[in-house]
C-alpha cells in the first residue's frame, strides 16, 4: 500500500473472472505521514483507507470482467465494518466477488483479512461508464501491468486464469 | 394497487427519502421527484434482486441521450413499472426456453 500515491494494491494473487473473484496483496506501509494524525502515539490503518483497498481491487477485477472497455466508479459503500485494527507492517489480503453486475451497475461484496481473520468489510456498489479519455485507460494498464501477473491472461477471454 | 407499484414505492422511500404518498402513475422519477443517478442505481438494484431481471437502464439512457426517447418513455412511474413487467416477463420466457 502506498498511501501518498493512493495506490492501495500491492499485488493480484488471484483472479478468477469467471467466478468475478480477485484476491489481492496489501501491505500497510511500515511509515507514513499518514500515522501522524491516526493516531499520534498509536498508528492504526484509517478505515477510509481499507475501503479505499476494497475499492480498488474491486474496480481492477471489474474493469477486466468489462474487457477494460468502461470503466467502474464508486457510487455506494452499505455496510461497512471494521473489526480490528491494523498496524504499519500489517501484510493484509483483499477478497472481492461481484455478486450483481447489470448493463450499468455493479455490486460487490469486499473484504479485507489478516491472517485469515477479517479486519474489515463492506458491500460496494460501483456505476459502469466509458472511460473519460484514453489517458484513463492507458492508466489503468499501467496499473495492472504493475500490480497483475494474471492481466494479460484476464483480458484473453480464451485463456483459464486463477481460481480465488 | 399492484404488488409492483407498491414494492417500488417502498423501494423510493427507502432508498431516495421520498414521500410515498406524493407518487402517483404520472409522476416523473427524475424530473418531479429529482432522483439522481446514484439513487436510482440503488433503486434498480433493489427491483433487480427482488425480481432476478437485470432493468437494461443503460439502453435507456442510450435512447434518451441518442434523441430517439425521452425521460418520460422510461421514468413516467407507469412507463417504469411497465418496462419492470416487460423485464419480468422477458426473462420468465428465457428461462422456460433454457429449461
Amino acid at each position: 500500500m502506498d498511501f501518498e500515491h493512493f495506490s492501495m494494491i500491492d499485488r493480484v494473487i488471484a483472479i478468477d473472472l469467471e467466478r468475478k473473484r480477485i484476491r489481492c496483496l496489501a501491505q500497510a506501509p511500515t511509515e507514513s505521514g499518514v500515522y501522524r494524525g491516526h493516531f499520534p502515539g498509536y498508528p492504526v490503518v484509517p478505515g477510509v483507507l481499507l475501503t479505499e483497498a476494497m475499492a480498488q481491487s474491486a474496480g481492477h477485477l471489474a474493469v477486466l470482467c468489462l474487457g477494460v472497455r468502461s470503466m467502474v466508479f464508486l457510487a455506494g459503500i452499505r455496510n461497512a465494518k471494521f473489526r480490528r485494527f491494523v498496524s504499519p507492517g500489517d501484510p493484509l489480503e483483499v477478497l472481492v466477488e461481484i455478486t450483481h453486475q447489470s448493463s450499468c451497475y455493479l455490486v460487490c461484496a469486499a473484504s479485507v483479512q489478516r491472517d485469515g481473520r477479517e479486519v474489515a468489510a463492506s458491500e460496494l456498489r460501483f456505476s459502469i461508464a466509458p472511460f473519460v479519455n484514453e489517458e484513463m485507460r492507458s492508466s489503468f494498464l499501467q496499473n495492472a501491468r504493475r500490480v497483475d501477473p494474471f492481466h494479460r491472461e484476464a483480458m484473453n477471454p480464451c485463456a483459464s486464469t486463477t481460481s480465488v | 394497487m399492484s404488488e409492483l407499484y407498491r414494492f417500488v414505492v417502498e423501494v423510493l422511500e427507502a432508498t431516495c427519502q421520498i414521500d410515498g404518498s406524493a407518487v402517483t402513475l404520472s409522476t416523473n422519477l427524475v424530473e418531479e421527484l429529482a432522483i439522481d443517478s446514484v439513487d436510482f442505481l440503488d433503486v434498480v438494484y433493489e427491483i433487480d434482486k427482488k425480481y432476478q431481471i437485470n432493468l437494461p437502464v443503460e439502453d435507456w439512457l442510450g435512447a434518451i441521450g441518442g434523441g430517439k426517447a425521452t425521460t418520460s418513455d422510461f421514468f413516467v412511474m407507469e412507463s417504469f413499472l411497465q418496462k419492470i413487467e416487460d423485464e419480468i416477463a422477458r426473462t420468465a420466457g428465457r428461462a422456460k426456453v433454457s429449461a
